[in-house]
Parts: C-alpha cells; sequence; structure tokens
C-alpha cells in the first residue's frame, strides 16, 4: 500500500508558544518502499510517524493510505490507529511489563478477537522467524536490549500490518548489536514486502537501509532522495553536512570574478566556480564543500594542490582521520595512507566540489567554527 | 573503629526511644483492657482478664460493634469510590489533552488543605435538607470528596510513571483508548490503586469533626465519635471498657498497617513528594 | 468514517465530572458559602439578616476568639519544629540497615494510622491525676514528688497537647523525611567517607542541607494541619480548662453547636484564610512542576 502525505502540519501549542512540529509537509511513500525519516532530534520526525500511525492529529493537511482518506482536519476526519492496520516498533520498544513474551506477541491478535489456537500458531511462527521462540514465557524485564528489541517486532509483524513504522528502534541498543539488527530488519522487510517507514537520527542507519531517505529539519522535509542522490547532490549545506560518515569541509570564501569566469579563494587557491553554480554567488561570498574521503595525501596528479600542517591524526583501524591547518582553513581528511610528516600535500579534484549559497542561517556559526 | 562502635550504639539507644515512643501507648492500653483494675500503681496485684472485652461485647446498649460496623462499611465504600473517581480524573489529567489542565489539578489538590471546620456549616444545612443526618450516606459523601485529592495525586502521579508509549503501542496493536486503558495501563497502575485506597479509607475511618456533627446515634456513628462519646453508665468512666473497646476498633488499622506498610508509605511521601 | 477532533476535550470532561462534583458540592460550595454566611447574622431559629462586617467587627473584641487564635499560633510554633526535630531522628533509624525494618516501620506508623480521637482518649488515660501511666512514670524516676494535674492547669494541659500531638504525628513527618533521605543519592556519602568526614560531620554537612527539601515540604504540612486541629483537643481537654487550650477549629465549632452559624462562619474564615496561605506558601516552595505530567 503506498502513502501520501499532502500540506501535513502539526502545530503544538505549550506556555513557550507555537511549535510547528510539522510543517507542510508534502511526502508519497511507494508500496513496498523502505522509506527512512533522517533529522536531528526534535526535528519533527517522530511527529511525523505519529501522525501517519494516528496517535496525534493533522492541524491541517492530509493523510491517504493507498486511496483512503485517513486524516484530515479541513474534512473532519480521523480514523484511529486500531482501524489503520499499522504496526509500529518504538524506542523504547514499549513492552507490556505485566505480560510474558507470549502475550506480549499474541496481544494485538488478542485484540482482534482471534481464536487462541491461531493466536499460538501465528505468535510460534513469528517467534520462530525472529528467533525467540525460547523467549516465549520470559518477563520483558528479563530480556536483554537486543531480545526486547526482538520481542517488539515480532509484536508488529505478528499481525500482518501494511504500513510498518518504526520509530528510532535501534538506538538503544549497544554499537556491535547496532548493525546485526540493521541487517536483519533490512532482511526482514525484503521478505516480507511491508511498506516500511523508518524514522532515524543516524545518517549511518539511513544511507544502509532506506531505499530512499527523506532528510527533515525544523518540521520541514529539506531534500527527499535514494541514499546516492543525497550524497551526489545535497540541495543545501544541512544536508551536505548531515550525509557522510563524517561532516563535509565547508568553507566560506571570498569570491574574485574575471570577465569569463569566478573564482573562491581558499588562502592562495584559485577554486574555479563552475559557471552553473555562479548564481550561488552572494555579495562576493560563496561557500565550497569537500568531503573528508575526497581530499588526498601527496596525490600523483590533482587539479588542486597545497602544502598542509598537520594537526593531530585519528586511527580509524583501516583509516586515518587527519586534522590539516591551511592558513586559516582546517581541513578533515579520511585516508588510508599513514603519514607522520608535518607537512604534508594534499590534492582535490574539481569534480568532488560542493558549492553553496552563503545562507545566514543557524548553520553560519557551525561553518564560522570549521574555518577558524 | 572507634566511631563506627558509637554510631551502633548511638542507633541502638535511638531505636529503643522510637520504638517505645511510639509503643508505650500502646502496650498501656492493651494491658489495661485486659485488667479488671485501671489503677497502674496497683499493678502487681492487678489480675488477667477478659471480662472487660466481654462486656462491651455483650452489652447492646453500648453499642460497640455498631460504630465498628458503620465505620468499616462507610470507610470502605468512601475508599473504593474515592479512587475510582480519583482514577478516572487521573486518567484524564495525565493522558487527555485539555487546557487548564496543571491549575485543575492544584486547585483540587489544595483543597485538601482547607480546614474542615469552614464546610460544616453548610453540610450540615445540606444533609439536614436531604433528610441525610445520621444515614451513612452523609458521611460517605463527604469522605469521598475529602479523600479525592490525596487518591487523585497518587494516581496521577503513577499513571505520568507509565510511559507513554506504551498508550501508544497499545492503540497501534489494535485498542480502542478504553481498551488500552483497561489492559494495560490499569493493570500497571494496581500499587497506585491499593496506597489510594489505603490512605482514602484511613482518613475516612479516622475523619472526626464530620461524623460528631452528622451523626447522632449508633445507626450512623463512627469509632471515633463512639469512643470519644464514652461515657460508661455510671458516673467514674470505665477506663478497662474504654480500652477493651480501643483495642478493638484499632485493629482494623493495625492489620491494614502492618499487611501494608509499603503501600502507605509510598501513597504517603508519593501525596507529598514527587521524585 | 469517525469525526474525532473534539474527542479529548469530551472524554476529559466526562472522566473528571465526578471528581468536580463531589469536591464542589462537599467541598468548594461549602467554602463559599460559609465566606457568603460570615457576612450574615444567621442564628438558628430566628431570620437570617445580611450584617456585612459586623461579625468580623465582633471578633475584633471577642476576647475569646483572640485566646484561641493565639493558642492556635502558639501551639503550632511549638509542635511543630519539635515534631520536625524528633521527626529527623525517626527518620535517621528507620533508614539506618537492622534487622526487623520492617517491623520498626510498622510500629512508627501506627500512631499515625489510628484516629486521632482514639489517640487522645488513650492519653486521657495516661494523663489521668490518681491512676494514670504519666505520673506513674514520673514518680517513679522522681522527677516528680506530688502527682501533676495535667488537665486542670493550662499550662499543664498545653504541655500534655503537645506531647500528645507530637506522638501522633512525628511519624508521618519521619516518613516525608525518609523519602527524602532515600533520595540523596549513595555516592555523595562514599566520597564523604573517603574526604574522611566523620559521622557528625556527614550529617551536618550533607545529609540536613539535602534533606532542606523534604523538612519544608514537612513542616508546611505539618503546619496547615496544626492550625486546623480539633480532634485531639476536642476530646482531651475540650479546650480547658478555662478555655486556655480552644484552638480556633473548636472555636467554631462551639458557635456552630449553639446555633450562631454566621459568628462560626466568620471564625471558619478567617481559619481557612490562615490555611490558604500556608498552602499558597506549601504549593510554591514544595517542587510542583508541570512536568509532573
Amino acid at each position: 500500500m503506498n502513502l501520501r502525505l499532502i500540506n501535513l502540519s502539526k502545530i503544538f501549542y505549550s506556555i513557550r508558544g507555537k511549535i510547528k512540529a510539522v510543517d507542510n509537509v508534502n511526502l508519497e511513500i511507494q508500496a513496498g518502499e523502505f522509506f527512512v525519516i533522517l533529522g536531528p532530534s526534535g526535528c519533527g520526525k517522530s511527529t511525523l510517524l505519529n501522525l501517519i500511525a494516528g496517535l496525534e492529529k493533522p492541524t491541517s493537511g492530509e493523510i491517504y493510505f493507498g486511496e483512503n482518506l485517513i486524516a484530515s482536519k479541513e474534512k473532519n476526519v480521523f480514523i484511529p490507529p486500531k482501524d489503520r492496520n499499522i504496526a509500529m516498533v518504538f524506542q523504547n520498544y514499549a513492552l507490556y511489563p505485566h505480560l510474558s513474551v507470549f502475550e506480549n506477541i499474541a496481544f494485538p491478535l488478542k485484540i482482534q478477537k482471534m481464536d487462541k489456537d491461531k493466536i499460538k500458531k501465528e505468535v510460534e511462527k513469528v517467534a520462530e522467524m525472529l528467533n525467540i521462540k525460547d523467549l516465549l514465557t520470559a518477563r520483558p524485564a528479563e530480556l536483554s536490549g537486543g531480545q526486547k528489541q526482538r520481542v517488539a517486532i515480532a509484536r508488529a509483524l505478528v499481525r500482518k500490518p501494511s504500513v510498518f513504522l518504526l520509530d528510532e528502534p535501534l538506538s538503544n541498543l549497544d554499537a556491535q548489536l547496532r548493525i546485526s539488527a540493521r541487517a536483519e530488519i533490512k532482511s526482514l522487510q525484503e521478505e516480507l514486502g511491508i511498506t516500511t517507514i523508518y524514522v532515524t537520527h543516524d545518517q549511518v542507519e539511513a544511507m544502509s537501509l532506506g531505499k530512499r531517505i527523506a532528510v527533515m529539519r525544523d518540521g520541514k522535509i529539506e531534500q527527499v532522495g535514494t541514499p546516492e542522490e543525497l550524497y551526489k547532490n545535497p540541495k543545501n549545506i544541512f544536508i551536505a553536512q548531515f550525509i557522510g560518515r563524517i561532516p563535509m569541509n565547508l568553507f566560506v570564501v571570498d569570491v574574485v570574478e574575471d570577465k569569463s569566469s569566478a573564482y573562491g579563494l581558499i588562502k592562495d587557491l584559485k577554486i574555479k566556480i563552475p559557471d552553473e553554480k555562479r548564481h550561488l554567488i552572494k555579495d562576493k561570498k560563496i561557500v565550497i564543500g569537500i568531503r573528508p574521503e575526497d581530499l588526498f595525501i601527496n596525490p600523483e596528479k590533482a587539479d588542486y594542490v597545497f602544502l598542509g600542517e598537520t594537526k593531530l591524526v585519528e586511527s580509524w583501524g583501516r583509516e586515518k582521520l587527519i586534522y590539516v591547518k591551511f592558513g586559516e582553513y582546517n581541513f578533515k581528511i579520511l585516508s588510508k595512507d599513514e603519514t607522520f610528516e608535518k607537512k604534508i600535500k594534499i590534492g582535490f579534484n574539481q569534480r568532488n566540489l560542493y558549492f553553496f549559497e552563503n545562507i545566514k542561517s543557524r548553520n553560519q556559526i557551525r561553518i564560522g567554527l570549521t574555518i577558524s | 573503629m572507634k566511631e563506627e562502635k558509637l554510631i551502633k550504639i548511638l542507633f541502638f539507644i535511638a531505636t529503643l526511644f522510637v520504638l517505645s515512643f511510639c509503643l508505650i501507648p500502646f502496650l498501656y492500653m492493651l494491658i489495661i483492657s485486659f485488667c479488671k483494675s485501671w489503677d497502674i500503681f496497683s499493678l502487681k496485684e492487678i489480675e488477667f482478664t477478659f471480662s472487660n472485652y466481654i462486656k462491651i461485647l455483650k452489652d447492646p446498649s453500648l453499642h460497640c460493634l455498631d460504630y465498628i460496623k458503620n465505620s468499616l462499611i462507610i470507610s470502605g465504600i468512601s475508599a473504593i469510590f474515592s479512587v475510582f473517581v480519583a482514577t478516572l480524573g487521573a486518567y484524564a489529567i495525565s493522558r487527555l489533552d485539555f487546557p487548564f489542565k496543571f491549575s485543575i489539578l492544584l486547585f483540587i489538590l489544595a483543597s485538601s488543605m482547607f480546614p474542615q471546620i469552614s464546610v460544616i456549616g453548610f453540610l450540615f444545612k445540606l444533609m439536614k435538607i436531604l433528610n441525610f443526618i445520621n444515614t451513612y450516606q452523609a458521611l460517605i459523601l463527604p469522605y469521598i470528596s475529602w479523600s479525592i485529592p490525596i487518591s487523585l495525586w497518587i494516581m496521577v502521579s503513577y499513571f505520568s510513571k507509565i510511559p507513554k508509549d506504551l498508550d501508544k503501542s497499545a492503540l497501534v496493536d489494535g485498542c480502542s483508548w478504553f481498551q488500552a486503558f483497561l489492559k494495560i495501563i490499569l493493570p500497571l497502575t494496581k500499587p497506585g490503586l491499593v496506597s489510594a485506597g489505603l490512605l482514602s479509607f484511613l482518613f475516612s475511618f479516622n475523619e472526626f469533626l464530620f461524623a460528631l456533627i452528622l451523626t447522632i446515634d449508633y445507626r450512623a456513628r463512627t469509632v471515633p465519635v463512639g469512643i470519644a462519646m464514652f461515657q460508661g453508665l455510671h458516673g467514674e468512666l470505665p477506663w478497662g471498657s474504654i480500652m477493651a473497646f480501643t483495642a478493638l476498633s484499632l485493629l482494623p488499622v493495625i492489620i491494614i498497617v502492618t499487611l501494608f506498610q509499603k503501600h502507605i508509605m509510598q501513597g504517603l511521601t508519593r501525596g507529598a513528594i514527587k521524585e | 468514517m469517525k469525526t474525532y477532533y473534539k474527542e479529548d476535550l469530551k472524554t476529559s470532561f466526562i472522566f473528571l465530572l465526578p471528581v468536580f462534583i463531589l469536591t464542589l458540592f462537599f467541598i468548594f460550595i461549602p467554602v463559599i458559602a460559609t465566606f457568603i454566611n460570615s457576612f450574615f447574622k444567621d442564628i438558628i431559629f430566628l431570620n437570617k439578616r445580611f450584617v456585612l462586617f459586623q461579625n468580623y467587627f465582633y471578633l475584633l473584641s471577642d476576647s475569646g476568639f483572640w485566646n484561641s487564635l493565639k493558642f492556635t499560633i502558639i501551639f503550632f510554633i511549638v509542635s511543630v519544629p519539635l515534631e520536625i526535630f524528633l521527626g529527623i531522628i525517626f527518620t535517621l533509624v528507620l533508614n539506618y540497615e537492622i534487622p526487623y525494618k520492617g517491623f520498626i516501620r510498622v510500629c512508627v506508623l501506627l500512631p499515625w494510622a489510628i484516629p486521632a480521637a482514639i489517640s487522645a482518649r488513650l492519653w486521657e488515660l495516661i494523663y489521668n491525676y490518681s491512676y494514670g501511666l504519666a505520673n506513674f512514670l514520673l514518680l517513679k524516676i522522681r522527677i516528680i514528688n506530688e502527682p501533676i494535674n495535667w488537665l486542670e492547669t493550662g499550662f499543664s494541659a498545653f504541655v500534655a497537647l503537645v506531647i500528645a500531638d507530637v506522638w501522633k504525628t512525628t511519624p508521618f513527618v519521619a516518613i516525608i523525611l525518609l523519602a527524602g533521605l532515600q533520595a540523596i543519592p549513595k555516592e555523595i556519602y562514599y566520597q564523604a567517607v573517603i574526604d574522611r568526614a566523620n559521622f557528625l560531620q556527614r550529617f551536618f554537612k550533607i545529609t540536613l542541607p539535602l534533606l532542606k527539601p523534604a523538612i519544608i515540604i514537612a513542616l508546611l504540612f505539618r503546619t496547615i494541619d496544626a492550625v486546623r486541629i480539633f480532634d485531639l483537643i476536642y476530646v482531651l481537654t475540650k479546650g480547658g480548662p478555662g478555655g486556655a487550650t480552644t484552638s480556633l477549629s473548636l472555636y467554631a465549632y462551639k458557635y456552630y453547636i449553639t446555633g450562631d452559624f454566621g459568628y462560626a462562619s466568620s471564625i471558619s474564615v478567617i481559619l481557612f484564610i490562615i490555611s490558604f496561605i500556608a498552602s499558597i506558601i506549601y504549593l510554591r516552595v514544595g517542587k510542583f512542576r508541570q512536568e509532573v505530567l
């Protein structure tokens, strides 16, 4: 089943005033798609999920499940969560502490008044699938984090929902478990083909799981696309910094223009600004970005080369994260080559550069920091 | 480790002091209730007897059992209703969205601090009009109302300790909100229900002023008033009987405190301190 | 298709309705009625008459009222600090790791749990001049040579009331303080031991300051309760001797039962205002915050 969100907004009123948790969101999610909503904490992604689940009522806008209107303030329609055939996994799993694992998983079926034998069969089937058959008699308090998470997923899937919602389901697990659980969720989803919406603040999780990703900030969707698209063509500074293992190096630079072309200045390095990006120049300034993995040490051949001063080397196993100072500019470089020299030659290529408009926003502060 | 030893001795003495301070009046009550004479100066000659108990149980004109029965029924019903009403209200306050929520809660809580004397004038006239004087309902209605604040506060604090994700999860799992309340939330607040119920029961069992004014005789009079009014039949106070009656009527309280010590302490501190 | 947008408001109203009705009819309306009544001359069997502040003017010149106000204030000034002080000792004992901890807790709870009127009867016997336990013990350990006529002189009756009240309510203070004490992180004590603070230093420099919020709460709860004290006095001294131990509640009560509702109401209003101010302070100082919900 596909999902459509049209002009969806949710406003919370509190003592401090109005908070636009979800601000005019338009999205279409395909049937069977693994869709990730990515954003920093407090960006409204969980509220968006709650709106889809029916746990919150929209302030304005509409939600469609397939062809059915599910919620609309204007048309005074609201289908309660129990009639939406959705399943949800919560960050803290929300297992019912007074019920055993079996009863937890059986709960959605019991509410539907399915008969006992059938419940037993279904629960055992899903328990088998998730490898928790021997935990069925335990209480949630006796389970480890990973086990709880499996039970929560089992409870969600037992009812064969048409939409599967996950709200940061991995953030309470330790790093190792997170990676294996990630793979498991992905293969489970592919196997069952359920339309899945996954909310996370972790871009690695988003990139590895999502078929498409929506990046959210301050209640707004900043960009929607495949992981590849987000990585290659970030729409703005925020996404550029948010996507990628290590945040992109970003510099606000002065622009010099001559008759035919424009250049950004990183110290004495003249970076050519492609003609199609010249519209981004504002007040003779532009933001240039380059990913740490696109900087090379001692390059044989590169469009631009400069001599930097090594400040710090962090060993990340096979790779090294090198902090390099070039004049007043600080670079982070992800490299497989080790270096012990104080002065190193660094190169990068024109095609790996990103250009953004220098918008005076909250991010200004962050970019400012990378400059100093 | 001189200090440690000193502290141990100090605590031993303090414990002894606390215990004797709390218990001596009770022991005194028990001893007198089992003695023929209540003159402690002649303790050596005092002999053990059940006669005080037999007397208060046998003499129907004393109405001791009536008072105890009245107290238990009135307090029991009040406690059940108080908890029921408070639970509904607490659910709304902790789970539903409506304006002036916090102000309403504060307002109701503040009402438990009003002096009872400032309502008895109206209450007496009201009960007189309703023809409720000297009936159970004359006491039950005010008792429910006056124990609502503490019950409400305890229930709100228990409800707000249950993660809201559990409600959400139940809703997504196909429950209506009422099913979610009944099947998930309520079972998890059982200790709160017990605490609130016990504290309301004790409040009603112990209340004196309303009972004094709104009841007339054994048909509705409760234990505290019964014992306060106990005069005996001739002149001098029959202390042996009074103490036997006291011991007997404190039995429910003593049983409750012994069995539910933890619930009571929790309820009290929830009512007072919010962790 | 269902409409749900206004459901919350409606449901919460239905859920809160019983609470509203009961508290309204048996707490709020009676209080308001008492306020209104205090502006009337309302004596039983006589016609009700609006007299504005006349009842209050009478109060000003009524020495009985001033005496009971004075008694009420002195009573809580003496008894409440005593209860807090003893409460702290109780709390330390309750918190100390010893065998039979549950038993000690039950014993401490008992005085609090029983009806005040019944405890008053217990103390009445204890204070009995010719065969009470108090005189017996004091004579035995030779603190006094002559038995004291406890309830017959103003001062000794006051002392008797304070002792009985302290006995009854210190457990409550102790329970509140115990919750505060157990909220103090153990690590702070470990650190203090490492820093070589001795027992007394630990108590005065750590326990007491960190217990302060709980003490304030206990203090205000007790103040509100002590100000409206009725049961204990009604049974134990009946306000005597000669009105020396009449609290405001009892003074108002005496007018209620003689049928002078208007005047009794004005006394109740004064008491209400005193309690109300105390409870406002309590709600302010106590950590009542919206995050609770």
